[in-house]
């Protein structure tokens, strides 16, 4: 058993509620710096794997934009499914104490969280219809019906759920 | 007549009467004895008249002077009478102290006495003990052997403020003096260091507080961006003439929240949800 780390007294009356734009751009920005360092890193990977096959004509390897492109929305998508479709939570959402729920307030299913991953790949400008909806809602949670809610816990919630009874 | 100068005259008289009558007798005695006058015989006469008379007188005399000497006395103050007319200061020095002395038995004298009442009554203490001289007392003093009979350790414990005088001692001053190389060159100094880094988990400390520091930074921000959110939604809605902000609660997220508040693993955002009061 794991005891879930102390919540701030402020902190407290925010937990289950949406998040605004703020606190979501800056999960977006933190994710956006992690899909980077994962590019970078497998950049860095394939240089090396091509410096090991041939080191006397190894140079750099060169990458076209649409290349560039799609390696980045491709690990964006998989990275955001990911976080979202396990924990609820990427890593900048769990840096700043989000989660990812559907809306019965669960886990996304894998489904969801690839869609929504990928509606928010190729149409990230929905997100900021959050700052203008009264609740708090993205385009894209309001046609997945999710909601990125303040949850300042360790776990994910449904970690510790029994399992619920068919309706 | 007083009944001493009677007893006087008694005694006088009585020896007298008897003197005469002893004489008579004697006389007759003599005629009867004598058939012939010559001088041997008186000559025999007389010595007995003498030797008579002599012891008549002298039994009178024992009666007669201690009576006198008694009626005299008691009309005369002795005391005055010696204070004035005797050379005491002249008696006294042909006095044999010396022999007196050594005849007297201290003991039976000093038994007779309460020699402690007397000394605490009479005696000047103080002034005895001041005059003293302490050093020659305490140089002819064998230290060792009162120690050796004392229990010091106990002593101090019991009689000793240990908490006072500590406190005033000057411990800078004392480190001061220490050789901290010497104790340093005792001490295994690496064996000490293993011993401590075996004891703790250094990694561990260092890992938790590093956790610690780096949660609360990261609290701030949370709160931060929260506090921020507020600020925008207030501007968007001032922007769009909304009168009030919405609840930015999930619609179907609260009960299934509140469903997980009685499992004991359940994280408390589902408390706080399911008890959550109105937002601040």
């Amino acid at each position: 058993m794991t005891t879930a780390a102390p919540i701030p007294a402020e902190a407290r009356g925010y937990q289950g509620h949406r998040a605004g734009p703020v606190t979501r751009g800056v999960a977006a920005a933190l994710d956006g710096v992690v899909v980077g360092l994962v590019l970078t890193a497998g950049y860095l990977t394939w240089s090396g794997v091509l410096w090991l096959l041939d080191p006397r004509s190894f140079h750099l390897p060169a990458t076209t934009t649409f290349f560039n492109l799609t390696a980045t929305l491709g690990v964006l998508m998989a990275y955001l499914a990911l976080g979202w479709a396990t924990t609820g939570r990427t890593y900048g959402a769990h840096v700043m104490g989000l989660r990812v729920v559907d809306h019965r307030g669960r886990r996304l299913p894998v489904l969801t969280a690839i869609g929504r991953a990928a509606f928010c790949t190729v149409f990230p400008i929905g997100l900021f219809w959050c700052a203008v909806s009264r609740e708090r809602r993205s385009v894209q949670d309001v046609v997945l019906r999710t909601s990125v809610v303040h949850d300042w816990s360790r776990h994910a919630p449904w970690v510790h759920l029994p399992a619920q009874p068919a309706p | 007549m007083s009944p001493s100068v009677r007893g006087v005259v008694t005694g006088v008289a009585g020896p007298a009467v008897a003197l005469g009558r002893q004489g008579g007798r004697v006389l007759a005695g003599v005629a009867r004895v004598l058939p012939v006058p010559g001088r041997a015989g008186l000559e025999q006469a007389a010595a007995l008249t003498v030797s008579a008379v002599t012891g008549t007188v002298a039994t009178a005399l024992d009666v007669l002077v201690p009576a006198v000497v008694s009626a005299v006395l008691s009309r005369l103050d002795l005391t005055a009478v010696v204070t004035d007319q005797v050379d005491l200061d002249a008696v006294v020095r042909d006095v044999d102290v010396d022999a007196v002395a050594a005849r007297l038995d201290i003991d039976a004298v000093i038994e007779r006495m309460d020699l402690t009442a007397l000394v605490r009554e009479r005696v000047d203490l103080d002034a005895i003990v001041a005059e003293v001289d302490i050093d020659a007392v305490a140089a002819r003093l064998d230290i060792d052997a009162v120690i050796q009979r004392m229990d010091l350790t106990a002593l101090v414990r019991e009689r000793v403020d240990l908490d006072a005088i500590v406190a005033e001692v000057d411990i800078d001053a004392v480190a001061a003096r220490l050789d901290i190389d010497a104790v340093i060159d005792r001490v295994d100094l690496v064996g000490l260091a293993q011993e401590v880094m075996d004891a703790l988990d250094l990694p561990a400390i260092i890992r938790g507080s590093t956790a610690s520091v780096a949660s609360e930074s990261v609290q701030d921000v949370r709160l931060q961006t929260i506090a921020a959110d507020e600020v925008v939604t207030r501007v968007v809605d001032r922007l769009l003439l909304r009168r009030r902000h919405h609840p930015s609660i999930p619609d179907g997220a609260v009960a299934p929240l509140q469903e997980a508040a009685p499992v004991p693993d359940a994280v408390p955002v589902q408390r706080e949800v399911a008890a959550r009061s109105p937002r601040p």
